[in-house]
């Protein structure tokens, strides 16, 4: 509708009270350079408003960038962003994703390829989570969490999960099982990719009796009351549980940590290209990266932003540093549709 | 003579009147059903998401592939036995509440309200408490029994038991007030010709509450049909039903056509099975 | 009495704080139609639940033929009850209705069928017997309801307000049939209703409710010309009830002043309440020998059966007369005169404050 208008008539608009009236539901109508409204469509909770405290707040409203977030849980704004792939303006200028999400946007063609004379800060992402699609906001290593109280002899190996002294007691989060499945395949052939050769061991830790859950936050309550001992998890997870009083601590594989990484991205009808630019630019600068890793315990992605004091303690990566492996997107994104087959019919036991 | 003028004004008038309504009805209720239904048609892909096809291919996939009829199968199964166990546990407390003259009467149907203004997620969070290990069961059974373990988490009873504290307030509001439709002078004139309370039960209220059990029990059974959270976090990753199972395909896999065709599948199952036990209570009704 | 059939004695309800029901004996005599009549609220339809064992007795007895109901569940005391709102089985027919008592004793089919004929027969419904409730009028439903009560052949008929749910020109008819019924059956019945006319037609005795507590038992005859008291005097047949002070045994001292002449003697002094009925008040001349008082005639209106006058007495009290149209004395008389009024010694009824009957010395002749 007023998306098919050409330029001149909206300007035109503009100049009625009614399409001021009408503004805050076009958010792509009044803008200019770099400057004016951007809307980021973006996860709720502490995600949310960590974004605005350090990047909205502090680095885009002296810029004059006012940031309307798009508030929502992941396939519902990818599935907003799949139906308007075909306007030629959109009213979404970032879109936060998981990376295997952004890759697949990617893939289908909707995202708007970045180079470092878009996005300044760019060159200091940290190479192995740099792609030209989208930009690694924050990121976790995979590690195996483990009882403190319970667990004398911490697993340094997935091979250790399937010792007997932990059978039936290895928790798996359902929502990330692929990870669970590229750090089985690390771990056994030395290529996180090499997910056919990491079923088996997958299939022994399902049918061991270890517990699978459904939503992250089953998982606590399952390590303090006892039902299980250690998993792997998201070191992000380690920290937060911690902070609620857990008595939980973090191993890392010897073979090396999958990562975990949350990107930000640009889709092509963005209405508001120029400030998305800005938005991604102010996202990685130092200050901004350190707001995350203090409250939600992830690591930055900019080699600029170095973590300092009690943080940088937690957050420690041990001595000799741990390999960290970004998954191969485009092998996850061909494999996964029979990753997730099989793994249902694997819980299932039909 | 001025009498079928007077009609057709008065049927123009209804019109105008139910027109909106139904324009209404017809745009944010058919419209996405229809869409839903072309969906299903549609082919996926990796890529692209959805490609335009007309195809069966997402049906025959769910029908011939035992994992997916399996599902549906223990979908059903949830679904009647937490619909029977509404009606049997619904109908006396309904009963109670229908014919108390007590003032408690508000707090008790306050008392059955109650839990319908907190979220099926935030109770199937509580029954984890009640039903996990460590929790309330598990516990009071090892101080029971010292080195005993009684988890009930992730089983299919704990996802009866969530439906069940879920959907019981529905039944027992649509029994209570159909009860109370229910002439008290009838049942007492039951009573005085003799009729004992169970025969009372059979041959008066029974008979007289079936629309009413009709109603709540198809209610209840559309409601245990696509239950979402409470199997999610009750039934854990092991346990398939058909709601999460739609979501999942929609949601994380992004296989639209799959998922389109998995809705309409529940749909047409549970408005199949709906109006089935529909025309059997009105045969019956009208028989009685 | 050595023929009575259902006795309640000393029965009882209390709610909570409140007493609805409070010491009621009745003595039913076989074949009887007691009709216990009140304002609403009075605990009369309490009462008949009591008996129909609906509503638990706090206190009393119930005995039919000796044996006490008072424990018994309503499904074992084989008392038929008519509801005023019918209470039909709305999901069964005519003959379902009828029989389903019947069913409950698992008669045999044969004898179950002929007790259906039969009643039917009995409330004229026999070509009725395959329809509904709903496809019946009032009066039909009625009929269904008392047949219903009636096929179990019971101990005692229980009525509630069976008359008022119907329209008033059926409500003569279907009382005569009720009655009719009840008296070629030999039923006992107990019958509950606040409309006085139905109560004087349909009962062979009464008895008199309010707040409670039986206020008289009797005939019809008896309770209008010889009312027990104050409230029964006004509630059945509506009496002029006027307070006043008892003088020298025969004179009505009004409280505004002036004197009421009384037809008898009394032995008693101080407060006390004349009851006199409208249609037996006669009007005289302000000088006639027979006036007992002197009124101020306020208005009179010609009602059909009568010409109703209202006057005014010296103290301001209102008293209304009903003046027969066939050569009564209203007509002499215009808004605003004076005019005598006399009574008969017999029409008259004075209560002491406790509202007991006082006797007039010189014994009125029948």
């Amino acid at each position: 509708m007023t998306d098919r208008q050409p330029g001149a008539s909206r300007r035109q608009l503009l100049g009625l009270g009614a399409a001021a009236a009408a503004l805050p539901f076009m958010p792509h109508v009044a803008r200019a350079q770099a400057s004016g409204r951007l809307v980021v469509s973006t996860w709720g909770g502490d995600y949310a408003r960590l974004l605005g405290s350090n990047i909205d707040q502090p680095l885009l409203a002296p810029k004059n960038i006012e940031v309307t977030q798009d508030v929502g849980t992941e396939p519902a704004r990818v599935a907003k962003l799949i139906a308007q792939r075909r306007l030629p303006r959109g009213n979404v200028d970032i879109i936060c994703a998981q990376a295997p999400q952004s890759y697949d946007l990617n893939e289908a063609g909707l995202l708007e390829p970045l180079d470092e004379g878009k996005v300044p800060n760019m060159k200091y992402v940290l190479p192995e989570l740099r792609t030209n699609y989208a930009l690694p906001h924050i990121f976790s290593p995979q590690i195996f969490i483990y009882n403190t109280e319970r667990v004398q002899q911490p697993p340094t190996a997935f091979a250790d999960l399937m010792a007997d002294r932990y059978k039936g007691k290895v928790g798996l989060l359902d929502n990330s099982f692929i990870y669970i499945v590229m750090a089985a395949a690390l771990a056994k052939t030395g290529d996180a990719s090499n997910f056919a050769a990491a079923k088996p061991d997958l299939e022994k830790l399902v049918r061991d009796g270890n517990k699978t859950y459904t939503v992250t936050d089953a998982f606590a309550p399952a390590l303090r009351s006892g039902e299980i001992d250690v998993g792997p998890v998201w070191q992000a997870r380690t920290i937060f549980w911690q902070k609620a009083g857990v008595s939980v601590q973090s191993s890392f594989p010897k073979e090396g940590s999958i990562v975990y990484v949350s990107s930000m991205s640009v889709p092509k009808n963005a209405p508001n290209k120029t400030a998305a630019f800005a938005y991604l630019n102010a996202m990685l600068e130092p200050s901004a990266q350190r707001g995350f890793a203090d409250s939600m315990g992830y690591l930055p992605t900019s080699s600029q932003a170095t973590l300092e004091g009690e943080v940088a303690q937690r957050l420690a990566l041990p001595e000799p540093k741990p390999k960290l492996v970004a998954p191969d997107y485009a092998k996850l994104a061909a494999a996964r549709d029979d990753l997730n087959d099989w793994w249902r019919r694997l819980l299932d036991g039909r | 003579m001025s009498r079928p003028s007077k009609r057709r004004t008065t049927g123009l008038t209804a019109g105008l009147l139910i027109g909106p309504a139904t324009f209404l009805v017809m745009g944010a209720l058919v419209t996405p059903l229809l869409l839903l239904a072309r969906y299903s048609l549609n082919r996926y892909d990796r890529t692209n998401f959805m490609v335009e096809a007309l195809t069966p291919e997402n049906y025959l996939r769910f029908f011939y592939d035992p994992f997916y009829t399996g599902v549906l199968w223990t979908t059903l199964w949830i679904a009647l036995v937490t619909t029977v166990l509404c009606l049997v546990l619904g109908f006396p407390i309904a009963y109670r509440l229908a014919r108390s003259q007590s003032r408690w009467k508000s707090v008790g149907v306050l008392l059955v309200i109650l839990p319908l203004f907190i979220g099926s997620t935030v109770r199937a969070l509580g029954w984890m408490g009640v039903l996990g290990r460590g929790g309330l069961v598990d516990s009071t059974v090892a101080a029971l029994s010292p080195g005993s373990s009684f988890p009930l988490l992730y089983t299919p009873f704990a996802v009866v038991v969530g439906i069940l504290s879920i959907n019981l307030p529905y039944m027992v509001l649509t029994l209570q007030s159909v009860i109370e439709g229910i002439d008290a002078r009838v049942e007492e004139a039951a009573d005085s010709l003799g009729a004992d309370p169970s025969r009372r039960f059979w041959h008066v209220v029974l008979p007289l509450a079936l629309p009413g059990l009709a109603t709540g029990g198809v209610l209840v059974f559309i409601l245990a049909m696509n239950a979402y959270a409470t199997p999610l976090l009750l039934g854990g990753a092991r346990f398939q039903m058909m709601a999460p199972m739609l979501f999942r395909e929609y949601a994380v896999n992004n296989n639209w056509p799959f998922a389109a065709a998995i809705a309409f599948i529940l749909m047409v199952t549970t408005l199949t099975l709906t109006a089935a036990s529909s025309a059997f209570v009105q045969r019956r009704y009208k028989a009685a | 009495m050595s023929d009575t059939y259902l006795r309640i004695e000393g029965l009882t309800k209390r709610f909570g704080a409140s007493t609805a029901v409070q010491d009621v004996n009745l003595d039913v005599r076989q074949g009887e139609m007691l009709v216990l009549l009140g304002p609403s609220g009075c605990g009369k339809t309490t009462t008949l639940r009591m008996v129909a064992g609906f509503v638990e007795a706090s206190e009393g007895r119930i005995l039919l033929e000796g044996r006490d109901y008072a424990g018994l569940p309503p499904y074992r005391r084989e008392m038929g009850m008519v509801f005023q709102s019918y209470a039909l089985f709305p999901h069964m027919t005519v003959a379902q209705n009828v029989t389903f008592g019947l069913r409950m004793r698992k008669l045999p089919k044969a004898e179950v069928e002929a007790r259906l004929a039969e009643t039917l027969e009995m409330v004229k419904l026999a070509s009725m017997a395959d329809r509904y409730p709903r496809q019946l009028s009032g009066g039909q439903q009625q009929r269904v309801a008392l047949a219903r009560a009636l096929a179990i052949r019971p101990k005692v008929l229980l009525l509630d307000e069976p008359l008022s749910n119907l329209d008033a020109n059926l409500r003569q008819q279907v009382a005569r049939e009720i009655r009719g019924l009840q008296r070629a059956a030999g039923l006992t019945a107990l019958m509950v209703t606040h409309d006085q006319d139905e109560a004087m037609m349909m009962a062979d005795r009464l008895v008199v409710m309010n707040e409670g507590a039986v206020q008289q038992v009797g005939t019809q005859e008896e309770l209008y010309e010889r009312p027990a008291n104050p409230f029964v005097a006004r509630f059945i047949g509506h009496s002029n009830l006027i307070p006043g002070e008892l003088a020298e045994g025969e004179r009505l001292m009004l409280p505004g002043g002036g004197a009421i002449r009384l037809a008898g003697g009394y032995t008693a002094t101080g407060p006390c309440t004349l009851a006199i009925r409208p249609e037996r008040v006669r009007l005289c001349g302000p000088e006639d020998a027979g006036a007992r008082v002197v009124a101020t005639v306020e208005d009179a209106t010609y009602v059909g059966a009568h010409i109703e006058v209202l006057l005014v007495l010296p103290d301001g009290t209102r008293l209304i007369l009903h003046d027969p149209t066939d050569g009564g004395a209203a007509r002499r008389f215009a808004a605003g005169d004076r005019a005598g009024i006399a009574w008969d010694p017999a029409s008259e009824r004075l209560f002491d404050s406790a509202g007991a009957p006082l006797a007039a010395r010189t014994p009125v002749p029948a």
